[in-house]
């Protein structure tokens, strides 16, 4: 008996390594069904709603190695919108998709200024606008840029393909209101060899 | 949802080769990639794949019979300094089952576009086939393929996935040009990014311009290994 365990064993690990080195840490997301989702946030996410319009609806379940959040994304007036609600249903951040013409130019010029006297040449290819600090506004004007931007604290994430004397890479980059670099983190993108062979 | 769209699909694959009248053959088509990278920017491939055939039908004959097609030996040298642009050139040594070995040398270029949960792939390839009783054959092919995640907006590990491609190759071999079709639909699963494991259907139509329309479909199950 022992034998044919010891067999079946080493079957699997000759067969499926990948098992075997699948065990790491990181963060996990996944799709969620607005059932499972903690009431304060349904209800929020409901009060927005039937105010105003929102479109593909999607919630979603981020894991991380220290907490966990509820993330609502939608499309409102052709913006795309990502909401994190903590566990207890508390809103925590939004984040929006702003098109590079729709940014305030002085802004965008601190942007490009921060960015030219880190990279050699870059593109930007995504901006966001995020709002955190949200204790002081009710649910239905998460979704107003205006009261947004009077009562929580902004930041912007922005996408890069950026050029070093190194080498050439994806970067996201967090800019705090007044246009400085506060974090930026180089993205590691997944394997292509499924994509490409 | 997603899952039942696949099967949808396989199964209208399935449904037209049944109904049409041109030469079918369906069998297995183990592959098994390995890649690792040489340098910052230099990365090497090697992949082994196989075609089993299990059944064929043509106008005169009907065989039910397991055999080896063909194997084909790959290594390809790929650079790549621009994250979502890759060149490639690769060699493969045909062992052809029925026929004679070939040599074939290719060429590619591979660009990606990140979507918000898609990525997609398109893959601009040229190659020549030469054999010793054979005229070269020559090819060039266009491959889109999409991967999607089955939960979530990004692809996890221990999940799966959805990926799809359309390969058009135009060949031309004596002085003929030939035109080839390949649809895949493939059920993934992410262990990590060293290990990928695909379940797909390959469908495959050739013959376009010189002969009877071929339909060829395979059960592909191809273990990616990344190191």
């Amino acid at each position: 008996m022992l034998c044919y365990k010891g067999y079946y064993f080493f079957l699997m690990a000759v067969l499926f390594p990948a098992i075997l080195l699948a065990q790491e840490k990181r963060e996990i997301e996944k799709r969620i069904s607005e059932t499972s989702i903690d009431v304060s946030a349904k209800n929020c996410a409901h009060i927005l709603s039937a105010q105003k319009q929102l479109k593909r609806k999607k919630w979603y379940l981020q894991i991380k190695e220290q907490d966990s959040v509820y993330e609502l994304k939608f499309k409102y007036l052709k913006q795309n919108y990502s909401l994190e609600f903590n566990m207890d249903g508390s809103p925590e951040n939004v984040e929006v998709e702003f098109a590079k013409k729709a940014l305030e130019p002085s802004i965008l010029a601190k942007f490009k200024s921060a960015l030219s006297s880190r990279f050699e040449q870059y593109k930007i290819r995504k901006i966001q606008k995020g709002f955190e600090e949200l204790e002081s506004i009710n649910c239905e004007q998460l979704i107003i840029i205006d009261q947004l931007e009077k009562l929580a604290l902004v930041y912007y994430e922005i996408v890069i393909l950026g050029s070093t004397p190194e080498d050439k890479s994806l970067y996201e980059v967090t800019f705090d209101a007044s246009g400085s670099i506060v974090h930026l983190q180089k993205i590691i993108l997944q394997s292509t060899d499924v994509l490409d062979y | 949802m997603r899952l039942r769209s696949f099967y949808t699909g396989v199964l209208i694959i399935i449904a037209l080769s049944a109904l049409a009248q041109s030469p079918v053959s369906n069998g297995l088509f183990p592959e098994l990639s390995l890649s690792y990278a040489v340098s910052k920017d230099w990365k090497v491939l090697h992949k082994i794949e196989s075609q089993w055939q299990s059944y064929q039908h043509t106008s005169t004959q009907t065989s039910r019979s397991f055999k080896h097609t063909l194997t084909d030996l790959q290594w390809f040298i790929e650079y790549g300094k621009h994250p979502l642009m890759a060149f490639a050139i690769g060699y493969q040594y045909r062992i052809d089952g029925e026929d004679v070995d070939s040599h074939r040398s290719i060429q590619q270029v591979s660009f990606l576009q990140r979507g918000v949960a898609i990525r997609w792939s398109h893959r601009l390839r040229t190659d020549q086939t030469f054999s010793r009783v054979e005229s070269p054959e020559y090819r060039t092919r266009y491959r889109l393929k999409m991967q999607m995640p089955l939960s979530g907006q990004r692809i996890d590990p221990n999940e799966f996935y959805f990926s799809a491609s359309n390969e058009s190759l135009l060949g031309f071999q004596s002085g003929i040009f030939d035109y080839e079709n390949r649809v895949v639909a493939s059920l993934g699963y992410y262990f990590n990014d060293a290990n990928k494991l695909e379940t797909s259907i390959d469908y495959r139509t050739d013959r376009f311009f010189n002969a009877r329309l071929r339909q060829r479909i395979w059960l592909k199950i191809s273990w990616y290994v990344n190191i």
